[in-house]
């Protein structure tokens, strides 16, 4: 039993290290740009199945395929998503949120539906960098009883990889030239031009690094369950937008807390309910946490959105 | 006193619109090396657009700015802002001043990095004087800034403008909600950056009687469009400023 929940347990935490890079890819723009970017899952779903193509492109005229210059051609891929939704859903808006919002929701679908035509619609098989093995953490293999405990070298990538992903974020955000433009051009686009930020850089910028975290996000997805499919973005966007409200906008490490939490709220949900409960529990949490705090957990008091 | 080769900042016929509202027009003024000038009016005159077009925040419609340094004359208007405040013009706007989610000290950082790029050094040396020179923010300069008073964020503002070690700074209603007894202290304070260090400044303000105690010429708009200009002296005793006010 012990060893059932503490499975769950690292599931959770691995599936929430997910939407916590999601969260915080969308935290980027919403930070710098007030627009919520509603093809951020397209970057993931393409990111995800960069990879595929690598792979299907290598094995078929090459022979030769490699997990890891597989997932540098999905980045690389979901980045230049990020500079293509920039250049026609956002730049183009001047600045005017509700059309972003639109604008960003009809790219998804175009992106979204391109792949499902491409690849028929089916669900596509994932190739994984090493084959999941079990560690016994606790208690022993041969006699099993209530505390066997396991994880997964799969899970600790993800949690390990999600860890290095805020840290490297708030390291970007809070130390590097470019980063700090970012954050200023978050707070005001005006007083960013008087002390000589070039904005629209920025803004280019802010897209790609966002994209590129989503990317990480869409590979990390398709490792853990095996496979990948062209509207996966769509559904972790949602869970993407609810890490970021819960958590409060503009706040890197309340991401990482707030994902994680959701991960585990998720997985306990289908331990000891059903699975058709867990987003009555995640969506319902957070209902509940937005009428205690509508700015977020680690959200400043009063800065809901700039949107409304 | 000067000749023409003296001007630094020079604006000839700008026009300003916002779709078919023209906001000001036939806008002509020079700012010289060692003066401050003040452009006055009501509310409403059209002096914030007039700045904002003159530091490419908004386009202008018509006209031409050119800005002199030590390496010629240029042309600005057209130029996208950031260029500007590359080439050491510093422009401290009006109601957004500081970064409210940084610190005191990011908040003069920024001033400095974009322009110095990786001379850091140079950016907290600069730092350290701006500290020393205005000591309120020295004591808070772990605060957010957003949590300063709004004394206390204009002289955050005005600072952040210097660290880029500017020649030339535009205000924007540097007096804009400051209560009455901050106000002298503000305008001594221009006043002291302009003799020590060097920097000329154009002052849009509405508080007439501050401004013109500071200022060396002056410039007084009306319905968008200058209606007259001269010495600070001259201005401060003229019956046209009334009427600038009143109305005739």
């Amino acid at each position: 039993m012990i060893g059932y929940i503490a499975e769950q347990l690292f599931i959770g935490v691995a599936t929430g290290a997910i939407y916590a890079i999601i969260a915080v890819g969308l935290n980027l723009i919403f930070g710098t740009m007030n627009v919520l970017n509603m093809a951020h899952g397209s970057a993931l779903m393409i990111g995800s199945f960069g990879v595929l193509l690598f792979n299907y492109v290598g094995d078929r005229y090459f022979g030769y395929t490699n997990f890891w210059l597989a997932c540098v051609c999905g980045l690389i891929m979901a980045f230049f998503t990020g500079l293509l939704v920039e250049r026609l859903a956002v730049r183009p808006m001047k600045g005017n949120w509700w059309n972003t919002k639109i604008a960003t929701i009809g790219m998804a679908f175009i992106l979204e539906n391109l792949v499902t035509v491409l690849t028929e619609g089916r669900p596509q098989l994932y190739p994984r960098p090493f084959e999941p093995t079990y560690y016994v953490i606790l208690g022993d293999l041969d006699n099993p009883g209530l505390w066997l405990v396991e994880i997964s070298n799969i899970h600790i990538l993800l949690i390990g990889m999600s860890i290095v992903m805020v840290a490297g974020m708030v390291w970007f955000l809070y130390r590097t030239t470019t980063g700090k433009a970012v954050r200023v051009v978050s707070q005001s686009q005006e007083i960013a031009r008087c002390i000589g930020i070039d904005v629209k850089r920025s803004i280019v910028v802010g897209f790609g690094v966002s994209a590129t975290l989503a990317g990480v996000a869409g590979i990390l997805n398709g490792v853990t369950f095996g496979s990948t499919y062209s509207f996966i973005g769509l559904q972790l966007l949602l869970k993407g937008i609810v890490v970021l409200i819960v958590a409060g906008i503009g706040n890197m490490r309340g991401c990482l807390w707030v994902g994680i939490m959701l991960g585990i709220i998720e997985s306990m949900s289908v331990a000891f309910g059903e699975s058709t409960y867990r987003d009555f529990f995640s969506y319902g949490g957070m209902v509940l946490i937005l009428i205690w705090r509508p700015w977020g957990i680690f959200g400043e008091e009063g800065r809901v959105t700039r949107e409304v | 006193m000067s000749d023409a080769n003296d001007t630094i900042l020079k604006v000839e016929d700008l026009e300003v619109r916002y779709g078919n509202v023209v906001a000001a027009s036939e806008i002509s003024l020079e700012v010289r090396k060692g003066e401050i000038v003040a452009l006055l009016g009501p509310n409403g005159a059209g002096k914030t657009s007039v700045l904002k077009a003159i530091m490419g925040l908004i386009k202008p419609s018509k006209g031409t700015v050119e800005y002199t340094d030590e390496k010629g004359t240029h042309r600005i208007d057209g130029m996208e802002t950031h260029m500007m405040a590359r080439m050491g013009i510093a422009n401290i706007p009006s109601l957004e001043t500081v970064l409210p989610r940084m610190s005191v000290e990011e908040n003069l950082e920024v001033g400095g990095r974009f322009l110095f790029k990786s001379d850091m050094p140079r950016v907290r040396k600069r730092m350290e004087t701006m500290l020393e020179r205005f000591p309120i923010l020295a004591e808070r300069r772990k605060q957010l800034s957003g949590t300063l008073s709004g004394g206390e964020q204009r002289q955050l503002a005005v600072a952040r403008g210097l660290m880029a070690e500017p020649k030339f700074m535009l205000l924007d209603e540097p007096s804009l909600g400051l209560a009455p007894i901050l106000l002298r202290e503000l305008f001594e304070m221009l006043r002291d950056i302009k003799n020590d260090l060097g920097v000329d400044m154009l002052i849009v303000e509405q508080n007439v009687n501050k401004a013109l105690e500071i200022a060396d010429r002056a410039y007084v708009m009306r319905i968008g469009a200058i209606d007259f200009h001269g010495p600070a002296k001259e201005v401060a005793q003229s019956e046209r400023l009334k009427d600038a006010y009143l109305g005739s």
